[in-house]
C-alpha cells in the first residue's frame, strides 16, 4: 500500500513538472530589438528673449557620445549574441539651426527630436514590430525636476526646440501614454536628471483592493533602467571620452571598449537604411561582463551599476540607478532564444 | 478570451495535481518521535511561480529551482506519536527558465519555521508546518513578506545510527505573497541528533 502510494506521488510530481516546465512548451519566435535612440546636446538653443544670442548654459557634452555608443554597443552585442538590433537615431547634435516651426521640423527633419517626430517614429516602429519583439527607447538629455519644478513636470523631458516652440517640457504621462500603444515588450533607458519619475509603481496586491489606481498605470510589458531616483540629478563625467556616468556603466557592462570603430546600419527616412561609423567597439567573440550562460538580463545590468556619489556645490549627493520592482525581469539578449 | 480561459483551466489542473500530491503524501506516515533533539535539513525543489492575472504572463506557471535549509535547535516529543519543532529556515530560488523576453527574478528568503510531525511506525512520518519569511529579490534588493505552508513525508533511511537519525523527505509547499502564489516540490534530507530518546512503540 505504502509503495503504491509512493509511486502515485512520484508519478504525479513528474507529471506536474512535465506539464509546467518551459522546456516542454513551444519556443516563441526570436525577438528583434527596435532601438529608438534619442540624444540632445542643446547646443543649438538661443536666449529666450533674443533668438540671435546662443544659450550655452544648458549644453551637455556627453549625451551625443552616450546615444551613439549605446546604439553601437546594442547593435554589436546583438550581432555577437544572434539578435537583430534595428537602430533609429533621433539626435539634436551641435549647432544645427533651429527649424522655424514644428510643421517644418516634421516635414523636413523627421528625425529631429521633438515629441511630434518621436510619436511618428514610434508608430512606424510599432507597425514593423511583432508581439515578440522588444522596443528599446534610450534618452540622453535634460530632465526637469527638483523642489522648484511643479509636480506635473517632475521627470519631464527637455526635447529639441523650434523657433515657435521653445522648451516645452514633455511630461512623464505623455511618454507613458505613447509607449502604452506599442505592442511587444518595452524597455525605457534614460540617462537624465530625475529620470526615476518615469518608473510606475508595482502593485503589491491584486487589483480588487484599494490600490486600483496603481493597477491602472502598471504595465507588465514595460521595463525600466533609469539613471537616478526621482529627486536626484544625473551626472556627466569629463574625460577623454565624455559620457554620462550611468551610460558609461551600461556600456562597460555590455563589453564596450573605446577602441577602433563600429559600422552600424541605422534607419534613414529617405533611403530606408544607411551606414554610420561610431568610434568604439565590442571585440568579436567577446562576452559581456554581465553575461550569464549566453544571456543578458536587465536585472543584472541594473545590479552592476553602482550608486554614484558626486559633489553638487560642495555637497555630496548620490545618483542611484532605478529599475522596476516586482518579480518580472527582461531578457535583453539570449543565445537560447 | 479563449486564451485566458485556457490558462485558467491549466492553472486549475496544476493546482489539482498538487493537491492530489499532498493527499498522496498523507498515505505515507509514521516513525518514532524524539524526546528532545536538534538537527538540520537541506532541500532541493522545483519551484513554480503562478502569475496573477495582472502580470499578464503568457505561461500559467514559471519554473525555478530552489535550494534551502533549516536549522532546528528545538524538537520535542509531546506524545507517543507527535513531535513539535521550530527553527531558522532559508532558501534561494534561481530565476525562472527563459521563455520569450521575460523571466521571473531570483530571490532569497530567511525566516522562522514551526513544524508538527506525526510518526506512524519505525520508518514513516508526515510533517505539516508553516514558516514566515522575509524575501528579497537579489537583483533589486526589494523586500517582501512571504508565508509558507508545507507538508512533507519522511522516510528514515538508516537504522542503528544510535542517537543520529537520517530522514529522506518529499516536501510540498505553497508560498503565499501579497501579489502571487507559488508552489514547490522536491526532495530533502534531515539529520537529527537525539539529546534524549523515546522507546520505540
Amino acid at each position: 500500500m505504502k509503495k503504491k502510494a509512493l509511486l502515485i506521488v512520484i508519478v504525479l510530481f513528474t507529471l506536474l513538472a512535465l506539464l509546467s516546465c518551459e522546456l516542454f512548451l513551444e519556443k516563441p519566435p526570436k525577438p528583434t530589438i527596435h532601438a529608438l535612440v534619442i540624444g540632445l546636446d542643446y547646443k543649438n538653443n538661443f536666449e529666450f528673449d533674443d533668438p540671435s544670442e546662443p544659450y550655452p548654459d544648458d549644453d551637455l557634452n556627453g549625451t551625443i557620445n552616450d546615444a551613439k555608443e549605446i546604439a553601437a554597443a546594442l547593435y554589436r552585442r546583438g550581432e555577437e549574441m544572434g539578435t537583430e538590433v534595428k537602430v533609429t537615431f533621433m539626435l539634436q547634435e551641435g549647432t544645427t539651426p533651429l527649424p522655424d516651426t514644428v510643421a517644418q521640423a516634421e516635414a523636413d527633419y523627421p528625425l529631429y527630436p521633438i515629441i511630434e517626430n518621436i510619436e511618428t517614429q514610434l508608430q512606424r516602429i510599432n507597425n514593423e514590430m511583432t508581439d515578440n519583439d522588444i522596443l528599446l527607447v534610450y534618452y540622453a538629455g535634460h530632465g526637469y525636476g527638483g523642489p522648484t519644478t511643479p509636480e506635473q513636470y517632475q521627470g519631464a523631458l527637455a526635447l529639441a526646440e523650434t523657433k515657435e516652440a521653445i522648451g516645452e517640457p514633455v511630461k512623464v504621462e505623455v511618454l507613458q501614454a505613447t509607449l502604452a500603444t506599442i505592442k511587444g515588450t518595452k524597455l525605457l533607458i534614460m540617462d537624465s536628471c530625475y529620470s526615476g519619475a518615469h518608473e510606475t509603481e508595482y502593485p503589491t496586491s491584486p487589483p480588487d483592493d484599494d490600490n486600483a489606481s496603481v493597477h491602472l498605470v502598471y504595465d507588465p510589458s514595460q521595463f525600466y533602467l533609469l539613471a537616478s531616483a526621482p529627486d536626484e540629478l544625473s551626472w556627466e563625467l569629463a574625460g577623454a571620452e565624455t559620457h554620462g556616468y550611468f551610460t558609461g556603466q551600461v556600456l562597460e557592462n555590455l563589453g564596450w571598449e573605446h577602441e577602433d570603430s563600429t559600422e552600424i546600419e541605422v534607419y534613414d527616412p529617405d533611403t530606408g537604411t544607411r551606414t554610420e561609423t561610431i568610434v568604439g567597439n565590442i571585440a568579436a567573440g567577446s562576452e559581456a561582463p554581465i553575461e550569464r550562460n549566453g544571456t543578458i538580463f536587465l536585472g543584472d545590468l541594473f545590479a552592476n551599476i553602482p550608486i554614484h556619489t558626486a559633489s553638487d556645490g560642495g555637497t555630496r549627493v548620490n545618483q542611484t540607478p532605478q529599475t522596476g520592482n516586482g518579480p518580472l525581469d527582461l531578457v535583453l539578449f539570449s543565445e537560447h532564444w | 478570451m479563449g486564451v485566458v480561459a485556457g490558462r485558467r483551466i491549466k492553472r486549475i489542473i496544476l493546482i489539482a495535481i498538487i493537491a492530489l500530491g499532498m493527499v498522496g503524501t498523507n498515505l505515507l506516515v509514521a516513525g518514532v518521535p524524539s524526546e528532545e533533539a536538534f538537527g538540520a535539513t537541506v532541500e532541493s525543489t522545483w519551484y513554480g511561480s503562478i502569475p496573477s492575472a495582472f502580470h499578464e504572463d503568457e505561461l500559467p506557471i514559471r519554473s525555478h529551482l530552489s535550494f534551502g535549509g533549516t536549522i532546528t535547535p528545538f524538537a520535542f516529543g509531546i506524545s507517543e506519536a507527535w513531535e513539535l519543532s521550530a527553527g531558522v529556515t532559508g532558501f534561494y530560488t534561481t530565476r525562472s527558465m527563459i521563455y520569450g523576453t521575460t523571466v521571473w527574478r531570483p530571490f532569497a528568503a530567511l525566516g522562522l519555521a514551526f513544524d508538527a510531525t506525526y510518526h506512524l511506525d519505525q520508518q514513516f512520518s508526515i510533517t505539516g508546518g508553516s514558516a514566515v519569511f522575509l524575501s528579497m529579490y537579489t537583483q533589486t534588493r526589494e523586500f517582501a513578506p512571504l508565508w509558507r505552508l508545507k507538508i512533507s513525508t519522511g522516510y528514515e533511511l538508516l537504522q542503528n545510527l544510535g542517537r543520529n537519525r537520517l530522514v529522506l523527505s518529499i516536501p510540498v509547499s505553497v508560498d503565499v505573497r501579497t501579489d502571487y502564489i507559488s508552489v514547490s516540490s522536491g526532495i530533502g534530507i534531515t539529520w537529527r541528533f537525539e539529546r534524549k530518546q523515546k522507546e520505540a512503540m
